[in-house]
């Protein structure tokens, strides 16, 4: 599902989720994101929620909290947010600011 | 030094080369090579290109900092280097370039017409900066030398390597510096990502010393390693470690400790669902 606010999702196999964001995502606008993503999980029952950070070069306080609030999102729906791709340079600046571990799931790829 | 548009020629006119170059390559036979310090064939060679050098450039009577300065500069500096390296002092070199200094002063020096004051003061004035110039390439040179021998050392301190698949070992040594450890994290993070690497063993056998900031550093390159969804086993923690640890007031929740590197194996195979038997 394509749409106008800098992401696509795609549903993988029966119960997972592949969300991709673009350059053109905005952090801030977390509202009609969530209720977009809201609306896919609940139709789709999904159990997992890939976010896939191949793109992302740097993960700032803004961000993180985007990625939180999806994560808190996730759990209304007992939905799995897992973060997969994560390059090196957004791992040393998310680490740089976090005291404890994030609400979400972190993985190198996607789980089998 | 634009003295050497005005000299240049008419010192050039004065020396006699070939005779320089005998007296010259004479003293570093009885010098230098006599202390191992420069072989026969070195002092020969280096000697007339020198003097090849030295005339080209009074010929050309060109600025001080062109090439033919240049190529100066890099063999005296060569020449103190070598001397330097095979144990011989300053003195040795600076003897020798007082030497050349003074075995063109004496062609220039006429003894019935004492006029060339100016042609004697610019040879002085053009060794002393040679000499200079060639220090201040050999320092320049060994810095350059012991930089890379510390980033070589860096690079051989932290060898990081794939143990079994997916696990990746990194045994620290040595100090562990902010510096260093930023270092250590992002080579860490581009192998994670490079190999895929789903465990990683951090050792600190190697580690004699820890205190709190470096305990910091350890966390964050414990913490971004999880954020690319490895895990961190931190292993070979000194009894002395330990006891700082314990003092330092830090949150260790998160990081899984383990005695040994091979407890750290072990403990890399049940996080991977890895069984291995003997047969």
């Amino acid at each position: 599902m394509k749409n106008n606010f800098g992401f696509s999702l795609t549903k993988l196999g029966s119960n997972s989720l592949l969300l991709e964001p673009y350059d053109n995502l905005n952090p801030l606008e977390t509202e009609p994101m969530v209720e977009l993503i809201s609306e896919y999980i609940f139709n789709t029952n999904a159990v997992k929620l890939y976010y896939d950070l191949n793109k992302i070069l740097i993960i700032d306080e803004i961000y993180y909290n985007w990625l939180c609030t999806l994560s808190k999102t996730c759990t209304f729906f007992q939905t799995q947010l897992i973060t997969i791709n994560m390059k090196p340079s957004a791992a040393i600046s998310l680490s740089s600011f976090i005291t404890k571990k994030p609400p979400f799931e972190t993985a190198i790829e996607m789980q089998n | 030094m634009s003295e050497i548009r005005k000299y240049g020629k008419s010192i050039l006119k004065k020396i006699n080369f070939s005779n320089v170059t005998q007296k010259i390559t004479n003293a570093g036979y009885a010098s230098l090579a006599k202390e191992n310090l420069l072989t026969d064939e070195e002092v020969h060679d280096y000697t007339h290109e020198f003097v090849e050098l030295f005339s080209l450039l009074l010929e050309d009577s060109r600025e001080l900092s062109g090439e033919t300065f240049n190529a100066l500069k890099h063999l005296m500096a060569t020449v103190n280097a070598k001397i330097q390296m095979r144990g011989g002092s300053t003195e040795s070199f600076l003897q020798l370039m007082h030497f050349i200094q003074y075995t063109f002063m004496d062609e220039v020096v006429d003894e019935e017409n004492e006029k060339n004051d100016r042609e004697l003061l610019f040879l002085l004035k053009f060794f002393n900066n040679l000499v200079m110039e060639a220090f201040r390439l050999y320092q320049k040179e060994r810095e350059d030398a012991l930089k890379a021998q510390k980033e070589e050392f860096l690079a051989v301190s932290t060898p990081i390597t794939e143990i079994w698949d997916g696990v990746l070992s990194l045994p620290v040594i040595g100090t562990l510096d902010s510096g260093r450890a930023m270092d250590l994290m992002e080579k860490l993070l581009e192998r994670i990502e490079l190999r895929r690497s789903k465990v990683i063993i951090l050792d600190l056998t190697g580690v004699s010393t820890i205190d709190t900031q470096v305990m910091h550093h350890l966390i964050q390159v414990i913490r971004a390693t999880a954020l690319m969804g490895a895990t961190a086993v931190l292993t070979g923690i000194r009894p002395s470690i330990a006891r700082s640890l314990a003092n330092l007031n830090i949150n260790l929740d998160e990081i899984q400790t383990k005695s040994t590197l091979s407890e750290g194996l072990k403990e890399a195979f049940k996080i991977l669902k890895i069984k291995v038997e003997k047969n």
